[in-house]
């Protein structure tokens, strides 16, 4: 484990860029949305919430792939094996998910501390949350950071194995599956049973369980993948 | 001999490109090897399945006793300085010299800040903005400070200039002789590095085609002057690798080991006998098919 | 270092020529193989290689724990030895060369006598 640590570190020195662009872009879209929402402000008209928070999750794929390309060529150079980096970025991934997570309670505590930020904006927090324990509160946060993160690691893997042309295929096959999975669904009008099935899953569930299995599947699909990279 | 790699039949292709044809050898510990050919060869793809790095297409490779690929007990006695080595955008010298230190067991940081000072290598400076010959000097830097029991320099000369080379091969040596280790060195600067090597593999096109002691080479290739019919009678039943003339005057590069009866024979003969350097020894092996002198294609007309 | 001959041998050749011009005494300590390598740029094993020539053939001896040293008398077999080969590496050549250029036998030995004695009186 030790040497797992070792490696992980090998991304020590990208910190203050990864947290600067990360929370950067975050605070910048926050401030877009705070300006938007000051220029309408109505007193009566409560809590609204705001996407914005998904920029954040959007930038941490990106953060992750840029990694993943950064470093590997650097650690086989290290004599470091494709498992031993590969566990060390998913231990990145998880503490990573847990820190940005705590994070994230806490500008969530300040958001609901000063009023929604005195405009009824609600950016951090969703609407859920408000009756959750702590516990499912992190995990909401953490889960799909984990699951984002993995893309990130598999899309860079994508790229170290087959390039920009990689990544555009696999792109474009997922979306084109999705598609015709939606086709398919419309097709045997099963949206509802599938509506169904989402709202009888408790949030639990839906926030920290089922995402836990795609972050697993992408972790998979990325490891099978590196096995046969080479720098 | 304790063979630290032993490589069998190994071949690599890419696509319908055969990057490596059969090659097979083995690497005794507490040596210094040099890997020599032209580019494209073979040399660096030889040198990134040796060490894991890359996947052979066939055959088989074993290092320390074990395949090399995706395994840490080996590879943790490997380095491998690659001449295009990648650096993240964000790392300086000293992140690099920490990284090391973490990864690479038998890692000398007061050797590596002694070379870096020698290389006039800036600590802080980032890796991306070093110069050529800077980028060199910090791979080499690594390759010796991390005193690994099998070290790969692939072309590390790369923008050194003499003065720089010749710190690199006196600190390689000294370093060498107090903590012996197998050394790989693969070099297009043949003269600079021919006293030091103790083998060479010499690999052209993908085939290994000399597998042999320094020693036994020198001298092995010999260019033969003389009229021509003289140089003829002399070349008779010897291995020619080429022919130039001027005028009168021939001369050949045999491929031989001369012994005394030769050096008589060529001196009856009136040939004078010119012993080649390693250098011009894989020149002439590793040369495309004779071209013609204007001298000759004028006399052929 | 030339490039007919293997590293060893010269190496080897380098020492004795030091023996026999008396810089190297007998009985003293010859520089270590690491030292040897160093400093005429080659491959310790190389080294090694020529050192241990010269003590298979006597002219050097080992001391445990100490390093190598130039045996007595090596100095009289070395001279013997190179005597031996003085005919053949240099009055052959010189005849064969005076032959082609036409030098006989008295001029030649005039020639020998008059730079003998200007060499002479250099050395003093």
């Amino acid at each position: 484990m030790n040497r797992i640590g070792q490696v992980a570190r090998l991304q020590m020195p990208a910190w203050p860029q990864i947290l600067g662009w990360t929370w950067g872009m975050t605070a910048v879209t926050f401030g877009i949305n705070l300006l938007a929402f000051m220029a309408n402000y109505d007193p009566g008209d409560g809590v609204r919430n705001t996407g914005g928070l998904i920029s954040l999750y959007g930038i941490a794929i990106g953060m992750a792939t840029i990694s993943v390309n950064q470093i590997f060529p650097y650690a086989l150079g290290m004599s470091v094996t494709r498992r031993e980096f590969y566990l060390a970025w998913s231990l990145l991934a998880v503490v990573q998910s847990v820190v940005y997570a705590l994070v994230l309670c806490l500008l969530r505590a300040v958001e609901q501390a000063t009023g929604y930020w005195g405009m009824g904006m609600r950016y951090f927090g969703l609407p859920f949350m408000d009756d959750a324990n702590p516990v499912l509160l992190l995990l909401g946060y953490a889960v799909p950071m984990l699951v984002v993160t993995h893309l990130g690691i598999l899309l860079g893997t994508l790229y170290l194995r087959w390039g920009t042309t990689g990544v555009l295929t696999g792109l474009t096959l997922t979306f084109t599956a999705l598609g015709l999975a939606a086709a398919l669904i419309t097709w045997t009008r099963q949206w509802h049973a599938i509506g169904r099935w989402l709202l009888d899953q408790s949030p639990a569930a839906l926030l920290a369980g089922w995402p836990v299995l795609v972050a697993a599947a992408f972790a998979v699909g990325g490891y099978r993948l590196i096995r046969r990279a080479t720098a | 001999m304790t063979a630290v790699v032993t490589a069998h039949g190994v071949t690599k292709r890419f696509g319908d490109v055969t990057a490596l044809d059969d090659v097979s050898f083995a690497l005794a510990e507490h040596t210094i090897y040099g890997l020599l050919g032209r580019n494209g060869a073979g040399k660096t793809t030889l040198m990134q399945i040796l060490t894991g790095q890359a996947f052979a297409s066939s055959g088989k490779v074993s290092v320390f006793d074990a395949p090399p690929v995706e395994n840490p007990a080996v590879l943790s006695k490997v380095c491998f300085v690659r001449e295009s080595q990648r650096y993240p955008h964000v790392y300086t010298v000293r992140h690099v010299f920490r990284t090391a230190r973490r990864l690479f067991a038998n890692w000398d940081d007061t050797f590596a800040h002694g070379l870096a000072a020698d290389f006039q290598l800036p600590a802080g400076r980032l890796v991306r903005k070093l110069s050529r010959g800077m980028l060199s000097a910090l791979g080499v830097t690594v390759g010796l400070a991390a005193r690994a029991p099998l070290t790969f320099f692939d072309e590390p000369y790369l923008g050194l200039d003499p003065a720089a080379r010749q710190l690199f091969y006196d600190r390689l040596l000294a370093d060498y002789a107090e903590y012996p280790r197998t050394v790989v060195l693969s070099t297009h600067l043949i003269d600079e590095v021919s006293d030091l090597i103790e083998r060479v593999l010499l690999i052209d096109r993908g085939r290994l085609l000399l597998d042999e002691d320094a020693d036994d080479l020198r001298g092995r290739a010999v260019a033969a002057t003389g009229p021509a019919e003289a140089v003829d009678g002399f070349v008779a039943g010897r291995t020619e690798l080429h022919r130039e003339r001027l005028s009168g005057l021939v001369r050949s590069t045999i491929l031989d080991g001369l012994g005394p009866h030769a050096k008589a024979h060529a001196k009856a003969l009136n040939v004078e006998l010119e012993p080649l350097s390693l250098q011009q020894l894989v020149v002439g092996l590793t040369a495309p098919p004779t071209t013609t002198a204007p001298a000759d294609r004028e006399a052929a007309r | 270092m030339d490039d007919d001959r293997p590293i060893f041998l010269q190496i080897a050749e380098l020492i004795e020529n030091s023996i026999i011009d008396g810089s190297l005494v007998e009985e003293s300590q010859v520089p270590s193989t690491n030292e040897l390598a160093a400093f005429h740029r080659i491959n310790p094993a190389t080294a090694a290689k020529g050192v241990n020539q010269l003590v298979s053939e006597g002219t050097l001896y080992k001391r445990r724990g100490i390093g190598m040293f130039v045996a007595g008398g090596a100095q009289a077999r070395l001279r013997e030895r190179r005597r031996e080969r003085f005919t053949e590496q240099y009055v052959e050549p010189l005849l064969a060369e005076a032959r082609k250029l036409g030098i006989g036998h008295d001029e030649l030995m005039k020639m020998i006598d008059s730079f003998d004695a200007v060499v002479g009186r250099d050395l003093g």
